[in-house]
């Protein structure tokens, strides 16, 4: 690309994930050095205090360099038209406010995520939480990705981590199954988009997403279509887009709460920030020609999530479909490939990763003896027993559900408007259409659970026992109810708890500062 | 004549990739399945190679380094959850392994 003395080694433009590093570092150091009984604290400390750190590097970078001159960007063509930024180490790596709003949705993702676990009272947490702070690395370097070896590293970053996370609960089965099915299949869809890449740099000879375009103004594009269709197979695979989303319900069953809500949210920002950078690269002018397959895919997403959600008794599950239809609201945002659609994608993408943690947050809260409360009857009669999680929980749902007052219905609001402006015609309207239809469908899936919370707990039901034992307990006080369940209950899942509840009500009902906040990031027409 | 020879090595690397696509879908072992992931790997590696020759530039051969490093950690994290997940239940292969569905 260039020598070595050109190449621009800005190591302050990557702050954020350096600081994610060695946090991760000294979390396992810190393992080393302190006494067993007493190094809990710490480890947290030092997890939580190296993501506050990295998101004031990314505030200050957000004023400082990637504010600067559109002028400095490496890549010409669509590439540029995103940034504001500047390329630094020789254009693998971009640093604009697009990147940025990435990495502040993965660090507050990785924020709750840790607070979630603080409660839990298990063996090796330094291991655990490297891995988290690990994974969220990764994805911030695939945010920021400008060729394919940032692309792939980040990716790889990203997803070995969170193998190993996902396995992570010693003697628990459906996690080590979890994250085996989750592993061989992450890997195939590694090592078809690496062929991808493959065929791409045969067709344009070069590793830099702002050569892609070029690839179709040389004698065939075979190779060009072939490469960007397997590419995007990997992207899809990690979307957890239909039909490639076969692996979702199991693993996010299988691992633990936190561990499902940060991946969720954290890899479906990331592999979206790909997404988009590569499409804008790699299209050629008439774009909307090349887009039909990924409608197709996002009305099945949208059918298929609603329709299975619907039928789940396990709300991890749930939750894991709701997602695969949200992935596929969330692809209307690239009808056009507009300005005004990404920003829209920007803020549901804000919007998910509130209501979705919060859901997840719920779920943890619920946990008895080391298992999460998932399961559909642990919500039986939740309102009696907790109300203040009951209702939160019924906040989230409704936001999930796509609800005013909540964020979900803005989020969905700023989609429909912004894919009828796309002008993008029939497909438009076909998504709007599958848009609404699902959302209904999928309001009943999210108001099942809901209804459950409100309905009295029956003692005689043999799934209500436990329940009704809780109940009972409650009775006699909040601290004997919390000992006699063993509820790993603490502020930390009460703080994730409200910055959630308050994430999710401040974007419905004042969307309009924090959609000001994603025009920052593309310059509007 | 190197024009000629980077069709013959994609047919390769072509073939190898779904071989390895294949053996991922049929075969039931869990480490043979890894090493399907391999080939697939490693068909992709010996593309960038091939490319790299006929484009004449270095990032190819780089990247190649990059997929080998990523592949052994990949594997040697792929045999760490094998053996948990089989050491703790009585199962020869993938299709006992199914406690989660729905």
């Amino acid at each position: 690309m260039s020598n070595l003395a050109t190449v621009d080694l800005n190591f302050m433009a990557v702050a954020p994930l350096i600081t994610l590093a060695v946090a991760a570092l000294l979390v396992l150091i810190l393992d080393l050095v302190l006494p067993a009984d007493r190094s809990r604290p710490w480890l947290y400390a030092a997890g939580v205090g190296g993501v506050l750190v990295a998101l004031l590097y990314t505030y200050q970078l957000w004023w400082g360099p990637a504010a600067g001159p559109a002028a400095s960007v490496v890549g010409a063509g669509a590439l540029g038209r995103l940034s504001t930024g500047i390329a630094v180490f020789g254009g693998h790596y971009v640093l604009d406010r697009f990147t940025l709003i990435f990495h502040a949705l993965v660090l507050i993702a990785v924020l709750c995520a840790l607070l979630m676990s603080a409660p839990r009272r298990d063996e090796e947490k330094s291991g655990y939480l490297a891995l988290l702070l690990g994974a969220a690395l990764g994805m911030g370097v695939l945010a920021g990705a400008g060729s394919f070896f940032t692309l792939f590293l980040g990716l790889e970053i990203l997803s070995l981590n969170l193998y190993v996370a996902v396995a992570f609960e010693r003697g628990k089965v459906t996690a080590q199954e979890a994250g085996f099915k989750y592993l061989i299949l992450g890997a195939a869809a590694t090592a078809t988009m690496v062929y991808g890449f493959a065929l791409l740099y045969g067709q344009t000879g070069t590793m830099a997403l702002s050569g892609l375009a070029a690839g179709w103004h040389s004698g065939s594009t075979v190779l060009m279509k072939v490469g960007l269709g397997l590419v995007l197979f990997g992207l899809f695979f990690k979307l957890a887009l239909a039909p490639f989303h076969f692996w979702a319900p199991d693993v996010y069953q299988g691992a633990s709460a936190p561990v499902t809500a940060f991946m969720s949210v954290g890899t479906k920002a990331a592999s979206f920030a790909a997404l988009v950078r590569i499409l804008l690269a790699a299209l050629p002018e008439e774009p909307s020609r090349f887009l039909l397959p990924l409608w197709i895919l996002a009305v099945l997403s949208m059918v298929v999530g609603s329709f299975s959600a619907a039928v789940q008794n396990n709300v991890k599950r749930l939750l894991a479909y709701s997602g695969v239809a949200h992935v596929g609201y969330l692809m209307m945002s690239l009808l056009g490939l507009s300005d005004r659609g990404v920003t829209a994608g920007l803020f549901y993408l804000g919007a998910y990763l509130f209501m979705n943690i919060g859901a997840f947050a719920v779920v943890a809260g619920l946990g008895r003896s080391g298992r999460d409360g998932e399961e559909l009857a642990d919500f039986t009669g939740l309102f009696y027993r907790r109300p203040g999680l009951a209702l939160a929980m019924t906040l989230f749902l409704l936001s999930l559900a796509g609800m005013p007052p909540a964020a979900g219905f803005q989020g969905k609001l700023y989609l429909v408007l912004a894919a009828l402006a796309s002008g993008a015609g029939a497909a438009a309207w076909w998504l709007v259409g599958a848009l609404v239809v699902t959302t209904g469908v999928s309001a009943y899936a999210y108001l099942r659970v809901a209804a459950e919370m409100f309905r009295k707990a029956e003692p005689a039901a043999a799934s209500g026992t436990e329940g009704y034992r809780e109940a009972a307990a409650a009775a006699h006080g909040p601290e004997s109810a919390a000992a006699g369940a063993g509820a790993p209950f603490s502020w930390a899942l009460a703080a994730v708890l409200a910055v959630a509840a308050l994430g999710t009500l401040y974007l419905g009902v004042f969307p309009q500062s924090a959609l000001a906040l994603t025009r920052y990031v593309l310059p509007l027409p | 004549m190197i024009g000629d020879m980077v069709q013959a090595y994609l047919a390769l690397s072509g073939i190898l990739f779904v071989i390895g696509a294949a053996g991922l879908m049929l075969r039931r072992s869990p480490l043979v399945m890894l090493m399907c992931v391999e080939i697939m790997l490693n068909a992709a590696n010996l593309a960038f190679v091939a490319f790299a020759r006929h484009l004449g530039n270095m990032e190819g051969h780089i990247f190649t380094f990059l997929v080998i490093t990523v592949a052994a950690a990949e594997v040697a994290i792929g045999l760490a959850i094998i053996v948990l997940l089989f050491r703790e239940r009585d199962a020869a292969d993938v299709d006992d392994v199914n406690t989660l569905r729905g």
